[in-house]
């Protein structure tokens, strides 16, 4: 029989089965070293797109795919959220013409910083609402990762990856596992970076929950007000001892049934020691303070959860001036890539130019949430104000990613109705969620009617009628593949509108 | 947000009943029929079933193994990919994803113990790790599965019902010697169970049928298919099918190299 050569069969699988090659990709350099491999920064020859691969190393061979790569696949495939590391696909690298003994790369898509590389600046201290701006979308992303019964496992600033745009994602789900509430069975302590590791997992717990990701983040909070690690322990024990000197030592009073933890009595704490986490950081924002408090809680069953710090009020005010001044100061470095894992000396390699532009756009996006944010706060809705910039900040990522790998920055003329119509759909949204008609006429006559896309607002006005029409109008924002959706509640929308069908309640 | 199954890649892949019996061009051609090739399909899943209880593994990851068979003889040839290494690939790979890892040396001791008489069963550690990435690749690297198994015991403890447990899980059970899974979503195949099990047990669920509001045509379509499986195969779940009936077709499929 004869034997074609390959690509001139007239085979044409469907290209949705089998995996590309990794040949695809030019490599262009190591960015950083992953839990099982090394990532690299590397262009899509078609599409010329930036990515990042890590590479799967296949070194255990006796038990063929590494379970740990098996878990982050399984993990990463159904989690699909602005704030945590979207896997593109994967690739492989074939070997003598065998594609399944070569390694196995997966391919995320590229961010410039990660939170360590950008907090060791030197000389540079986040400002605090650049703070609060990463701890949100932090939040927003382990909540996500939480109703969806993923632990991380691994929280810490270099499994922070941050764009141009500040959009921060959760990455590197090498250590993370799906639990169940009725999960019974047991699971390892030795996991998370051991500066970011709770107590109960010191004290030998091998059973917990979301709540050991929460102290990580009360971590990283603390470090990025402090400006330096604030449990920086050497070893398991000096860990703890740290952790008591901080939180105070456990007890059956603040933490029932420590006692019976697998190893308390081997590191019983020889006199009990009180808490000082309000004296050690006084100097901190009174809201942060509180905030930090309920996350470095030494309970896990009394730790604050993602939710509700999300819901705290401290993440509600960000004056707009103080954004425009934490993004300036963010867009003078963004020219750099500032990877904290990567060791050799071309560490500040200069950026492509048209990666300046995109600081504006976050800017921007960010201006609308706040402007809209005060308007609520004077209104006295500041519940709401959370829900509204986090709608602003996903459509905006939404946006993003339906350009694919143009920046939008580029081009902030075409981009401005958009970011009108994602504010105005978003008052919207908040109106009808929350049914607050006397905000009706306090914001949206002053406000809303200046914002170009008039639909929307006709729609938020119309309240009652409209309700359903609004909610399906927010889909292409979850979804920005709908377009048909969009365009057809357009046409439909300023029909009502031209019969007077919507009417201001 | 995929910790439901409405929005996971499993729902996503539903395929439709005619997709599903497709003999692959490649075994059309060494004649494989239809049938026979259903018939390969229930063998080895009973394949699998036996291995498993060898190296004692949770239901869910029997479960697991044989979707991911089915899936993949969706999409490939029993000529490429030799089902006697496919079935018990799937195990290993399946025990992995619901953590419970098998080890690869284990699993091959059990074959060579459980298929000491037939040589086309048997296989090293490297040809099933080989297939390991093969079958990775195949189910496009979507992993996650889900069975009828948590919505059979949510539904009977609403309907009250929950002494028809042991027989609605066994008829469960047997839904995956059938490609059920590849093509209905999981709780109306656990209903359809439920809805025989209480025909076969005398008990009236007919009220809380109704309150439910799913499609019963769809329901007693898969309950039908289920009754029309018992009465053409009556498998006897020890012994499998005939050797007589299995061999013939085996012998139509490549050996390994």
């Amino acid at each position: 029989m004869a034997v074609a050569a390959p690509g001139q069969l007239n085979l044409d699988e469907s290209p949705s089965w089998g995996s590309r090659s990794v040949d695809c990709f030019e490599k262009l350099e190591q960015i950083g070293e992953g839990t099982y491999g090394q990532v690299f920064m590397a262009k899509e020859m078609q599409t010329q797109e930036i990515v990042a691969l890590k590479k799967i190393r296949m070194d255990n061979e006796r038990e063929g795919f590494p379970i740990t790569a098996i878990r982050e696949i399984k993990i990463l495939k159904k989690l699909h959220h602005p704030n945590v590391i979207q896997l593109k696909e994967i690739v492989t690298s074939p070997v003598e013409g065998n594609k399944y003994k070569g390694s196995i790369y997966m391919v995320f898509e590229y961010m410039d910083h990660d939170l360590t590389g950008l907090a060791d600046r030197p000389g540079m201290r986040f400002t605090i609402p650049q703070i609060k701006c990463y701890m949100r979308q932090l939040l927003m992303g382990l909540h996500y990762c939480h109703i969806n019964q993923v632990l991380h496992r691994d929280i810490k600033g270099s499994n922070l990856l941050i764009d141009n745009e500040g959009i921060l994602k959760l990455a590197d789900f090498g250590l993370a596992r799906s639990f169940s509430n009725d999960h019974n069975g047991h699971l390892t302590n030795r996991v998370i970076t051991l500066w970011y590791r709770p107590p109960e997992l010191l004290l030998g717990s091998t059973k917990y929950g979301p709540a050991v990701d929460m102290w990580s983040v009360g971590c990283i909070f603390a470090e990025l007000l402090a400006g330096k690690p604030i449990l920086p322990g050497k070893n398991e024990p000096e860990q703890l001892t740290k952790i008591f000197e901080l939180c105070g030592t456990p007890d059956e009073l603040n933490w029932p049934g420590v006692t019976k933890m697998p190893w308390y009595n081997n590191f019983k704490p020889s006199r009990p020691i009180k808490r000082r986490v309000k004296e050690s950081f006084k100097h901190f924002d009174r809201h942060a303070l509180d905030l930090l408090e309920k996350m470095l809680t030494l309970d896990p069953s009394q730790r604050i959860s993602a939710k509700d710090a999300l819901d705290a009020s401290t993440f509600g005010l960000i004056p707009f001036q103080q954004i425009l001044k934490a993004c300036q100061s963010m867009s003078h470095h963004m020219n750099f890539r500032l990877r904290k894992s990567v060791s050799s000396s071309d560490k500040l390699k200069k950026r492509p130019s048209d990666r300046k532009h995109s600081i504006l756009n976050h800017i921007r996006v960010c201006h609308q949430s706040s402007n809209l944010a005060n308007r609520m706060h004077k209104t006295g809705q500041v519940s709401l104000q959370w829900q509204l910039e986090a709608i602003i900040m996903q459509s905006h990522v939404a946006r993003e990613g339906q350009t694919g790998t143009r920046r939008v920055g580029a081009k902030v003329e075409d981009t401005k109705i958009a970011e009108d119509k994602v504010v105005a759909m978003a008052v919207a949204l908040i109106l009808l969620l929350s049914k607050a008609e006397a905000l009706i006429h306090t914001l949206v006559e002053r406000w809303v009617e200046q914002v170009v896309v008039a639909p929307g607002v006709g729609l938020a006005m119309g309240l009652e009628e409209q309700t359903i029409r609004m909610l399906v109008l927010m889909v292409p924002l979850v979804r920005p593949e709908d377009r048909t959706i969009t365009n057809k509640l357009a046409l439909a929308t300023s029909s009502s509108m031209e019969t007077g069908n919507s009417t201001p309640s | 947000m995929a910790a439901n199954f409405w929005t996971s890649s499993h729902c996503k892949q539903l395929l439709d009943p005619e997709d599903v019996d497709v003999v692959p061009a490649a075994d059309r051609e060494r004649g494989i029929t239809p049938e026979e090739f259903r018939l390969v399909k229930i063998h080895m899943s009973l394949h699998i079933w036996r291995l498993a209880q060898q190296v004692k593994v949770r239901q869910r990851v029997i479960a697991t193994a044989v979707t991911y068979f089915r899936r993949v003889y969706t999409r490939k040839s029993m000529t490429d990919y030799d089902p006697r290494l496919v079935a018990p690939t799937c195990l290993y790979l399946a025990s992995k994803v619901e953590e419970s890892t098998v080890q690869a040396r284990l699993l091959v001791f059990y074959i060579k113990k459980m298929c000491a008489s037939d040589e086309k069963y048997r296989f090293e550690i490297k040809d099933i790790l080989e297939m390991e990435m093969k079958l990775l690749e195949a189910l496009d690297y979507y992993l996650v599965v889900f069975h009828p198994y948590r919505p059979l015991l949510q539904l009977l403890q609403d309907a009250g019902i929950t002494d028809l447990t042991q027989s609605a899980w066994g008829l469960v059970n047997d839904t995956y010697k059938m490609d059920l899974i590849l093509i209905y979503p999981p709780y109306m195949i656990a209903l359809a169970c439920i809805y025989i099990a209480s025909v076969l047990k005398d008990k009236d669920t007919t009220s809380w049928f109704e309150e439910l509001r799913v499609d019963m045509n769809i329901v007693k379509n898969i309950s039908m298919e289920i009754l029309d499986f018992y009465d053409t195969y009556k498998i006897d779940p020890q012994r499998g099918l005939p050797e007589d009936k299995i061999s013939p077709v085996m012998n139509k499929l490549p050996a390994k190299a």
